[in-house]
């Protein structure tokens, strides 16, 4: 086996992932925004002889950096051998695509370029003569359909024959340097080798995008728009997620009823308070979890998100941010982590860390199950109404955050909003599939070890010493508790919450599994809980779930993103005191 | 105003002509002189309120330095056509000599020349109504955020810090080339259709695109 290394590069949102995904039969994450790669990412191929190492760049419109994400292009080809660069072009934008395709071609290593999205060409009524083309630019070239894996066959052969006897490009035409004459030379292989389809018309449903886009662009309707479809998402979720949930209740109950028929009463108590009553409960809303990523792939894969960072872009720019920012805003209603890391498509260093430090307040898809199983075992239906206030009072914390940072920390005006506006597509069902399919698994994963384990280690800090009676006060975790409980005491908080806020820093949904273990006794979690903990107080707990620490994974994200301890403990110690204060305003006026 | 100032003025003038906003370096090359003398004029001219806005190496002339300019330029224009037309003199030496005697020519022999000139070439009637011509093509030069949705407009200048410049010009916003505005709602950013691409351009990105409007 000899190893090579082929790296893909391409402009923002010509299908590199699509295609590095279709390669290596990885499930990176594919969106229909710009910059959804920012880090490069590796997979690898075997082909005939070859172990191929393949590199995901980040999309870059030129070989000459202007955003950080573009810089980790340049770098990787300038700073590592690379055997083979596959370049990727966006056939319905050939003549933009075709300067950074000329760009490369300069650097002499040898290439394929990569027609994708032959299939949207032909909806114009245009194709590209392949042949043509290959002779013009020296190099090989193939055309896919990168969205569906079509025509990846024919280019591993390419690949395969290009490393076999590796060539160096040679164009028909000396390769200029200065940028007009790039475009120039771009516009007359675009000219060369476009040809018109005789007899095709062009679909109806580019004349229904447009129409689309004048409500989803409208200064008015759009955000309205935006709204309803945030509502309609969440919506969604609970009414159908929690049907679901309900199915799951019924099997988790009878596995509960089940576990308490074994004799010995230490693995009994295991099985029921740390495993059925922990990571069970965790597992129960997996549905809301589900069903809420599939929205969001939806956005994302649609292409509507660019168009709300355009509609929101006005009112953004009161907290010194642009549109783009809200992106990782979105995102982070999905997960912490990567929206976080979304934030470093961003263009300015003082935009990237005001974001990173607004994200951690909306209310991610770790926080939702707590909301959903307190507060229907406590309002029952009226309990979506309560989910709503938290999500849009996390909104709210995040915007004063924002508000905040714009006035003590960067003063400076916003930069100026610079995005390309992807077109609209329909939603690829298997992409949209592979990707929700990835999170849940992501989900499942979690609960079965870092969930596990840590509900098993707080099981064994109840039992024992086994005379003390399960979580009672004089076990272990008992005294642990009572020890630090007088810092939430006045928010109205036992011992056993504040031990399950604190687990709850490791991840959020261990909020919900440590009270299943503490609480633990016959009957459903929620009945125990409705038993053990007075309404009002329970609002407080939600409310300083929401806005306390975000957890560890979000904590470290912060840190390798900022770069720097100062942001990383400012947004502890912020969200803290946040989450004490805005906690304790709640409880004064619920009493 | 001094002599050099009129003519760093006049120059300013002419290069605003077709550019609107213009840069310290294309006067220096123009007059051919250092741009510490440039620097030097223009805060008299700053001074004078004849120009305004000096920031990046970007000058914008003031309506009042629009006058000013003009008028120096017409006596220039009026001088130089009749030295060539009257007098036979070559195009350089008129030129030349036109740009010494501007400074210096009093009100009532330009008043006295202008009436001579329009009886002397009725058709080609008095230079004002070239400079008038001139000033129409200035004022077919705007930004771009003050363009409607829906129009087409061929950039003209690209006038942005240096770093948004070479982006922008990487996507594809090519002088002389035609750009359609897609969306354009008084405040917030634009979108431009640039390449066959939706380009989302905050607004003060676009004020500093000039763009010229097709008939």
């Amino acid at each position: 086996m000899t190893k090579k290394v082929v790296a893909l590069i391409g402009q923002p949102n010509s299908g590199k992932t699509s295609l590095f995904n279709a390669l290596t039969g990885s499930n990176q994450f594919v969106g229909n925004w710009p910059g959804v790669t920012v880090e490069k990412k590796e997979g690898l191929l075997t082909l005939d002889s070859f172990e191929i190492q393949v590199i995901d760049l980040p999309g870059s419109y030129s070989l000459t950096p202007y955003s950080m994400e573009e810089s980790i292009t340049r770098d990787f080809i300038r700073d590592n051998q690379v055997d083979l660069i596959l370049n990727i072009v966006d056939s319905t934008h050939l003549e933009r695509h075709l300067f950074l395709t000329l760009q490369v071609l300069a650097l002499k290593i040898p290439i394929i370029v990569v027609f994708n999205m032959a299939d949207e060409l032909k909806e114009e009524g245009k194709q590209i003569v392949l042949p043509e083309m290959q002779r013009l630019l020296g190099v090989p070239v193939t055309s896919i359909i990168a969205r569906e894996s079509k025509g990846i066959e024919c280019l591993q052969n390419e690949i395969s024959s290009s490393l076999r006897s590796p060539k160096e490009p040679r164009p028909t035409f000396k390769i200029p340097t200065e940028t007009a004459d790039l475009y120039q030379q771009a516009k007359k292989i675009e000219e060369a080798v476009l040809t018109m389809i005789p007899g095709k018309r062009i679909s109806r449903w580019k004349a229904f995008w447009e129409h689309l886009d004048h409500v989803a662009l409208h200064p008015v309707f759009g955000p309205i728009l935006f709204l309803l479809v945030m509502c309609f998402t969440f919506w969604i979720t609970f009414s159908v997620g929690g049907k679901i949930a309900d199915f799951l209740e019924i099997g988790l109950e009878k596995l509960g009823i089940l576990v308490a028929r074994i004799p010995d009463p230490m693995i009994k108590s295991l099985l029921k308070n740390g495993i059925v009553g922990g990571v069970g409960n965790v597992l129960l809303l997996i549905p809301y979890i589900a069903i809420l990523f599939l929205f969001f792939s939806l956005l994302e894969d649609s292409g509507y998100i660019g168009r709300v960072a355009y509609v929101m872009d006005r009112f953004m720019h009161h907290m010194g941010l642009h549109g783009k920012s809200i992106i990782p805003l979105i995102l982070g209603f999905g997960c912490n982590v990567p929206a976080i890391m979304t934030a470093r498509a961003l263009e300015t260093e003082d935009e990237k860390i005001k974001t990173i430090l607004m994200v951690p307040f909306m209310s991610c898809s770790g926080r939702l199950p707590i909301f959903v199983l307190f507060t229907s075992a406590f309002f029952g239906s009226r309990g979506i109404f309560i989910i709503l206030l938290l999500y849009l009072l996390g909104i709210l914390v995040a915007i004063i955050t924002g508000l905040i940072l714009s006035k003590v920390f960067f003063k400076e005006q916003s930069p100026e909003l610079m995005m390309e506006l992807s077109p609209y597509r329909l939603p690829y069902w298997k992409n949209i599939g592979r990707s929700t399919w990835t999170k849940v698994k992501q989900y499942i994963y979690k609960a079965g070890t870092l969930i596990f384990l840590v509900t098993v280690f707080l099981w064994f800090l109840s039992y024992f010493p086994s005379s003390s009676g399960f979580g009672g006060e004089k076990s272990i975790i008992g005294i642990i508790g009572k020890t630090i409980s007088p810092i939430v005491a006045p928010l109205g908080f036992d011992w056993k919450m504040t031990i399950a806020l604190l687990s709850g820093f490791l991840a959020k949904e261990l909020v919900l599994s440590t009270m299943g273990v503490l609480y633990m006794g016959t009957g459903s979690l929620a009945s125990l809980l409705h038993a053990a903990i007075p309404s009002s107080t329970i609002i407080v707990f939600l409310v300083f779930t929401l806005l306390y620490v975000p957890c560890l994974a979000t904590v470290s994200v912060i840190r390798s993103e900022t770069n720097s301890n100062k942001w990383m403990f400012l947004s502890i110690g912020w969200s803290l005191l946040v989450a004490w204060i805005v906690s304790f305003v709640v409880k004064l006026i619920v009493n | 105003m001094t002599k050099s100032l009129e003519d760093y003025l006049e120059a300013i003038y002419f290069l605003g002509l077709d550019q609107k906003v213009v840069r310290v370096s294309e006067i220096s090359r123009k007059l051919n002189v250092s741009s510490a003398s440039v620097n030097n004029a223009i805060k008299e001219l700053t001074k004078l309120g004849y120009i305004s806005h000096v920031k990046y190496g970007f000058i914008e002339i003031t309506e009042t330095g629009l006058v000013a300019g003009k008028k120096i330029a017409s006596k220039h224009h009026l001088l130089k056509r009749f030295f060539e037309k009257v007098l036979h003199v070559s195009e350089k030496n008129a030129d030349k000599d036109a740009c010494s005697i501007e400074h210096f020519i009093s009100e009532e022999s330009i008043s006295r020349l202008i009436d001579f000139m329009d009886g002397f070439d009725p058709h080609e009637s008095c230079s004002d109504h070239v400079l008038e011509v001139l000033d129409q093509e200035h004022k077919r030069v705007k930004p771009l955020d003050r363009i409607q949705a829906g129009k087409q407009v061929n950039v003209f200048k690209v006038a942005c810090a240096d770093c948004i410049r070479k982006r922008m010009l990487e996507l594809g916003l090519l002088e002389k080339d035609s750009v359609e505005v897609v969306k354009n709602e008084k405040v917030g950013p634009l979108i431009v259709r640039i390449k066959g691409c939706n380009m989302v351009l905050g607004r003060g990105i676009c004020s500093k695109i000039l763009v010229q409007e097709n008939d």
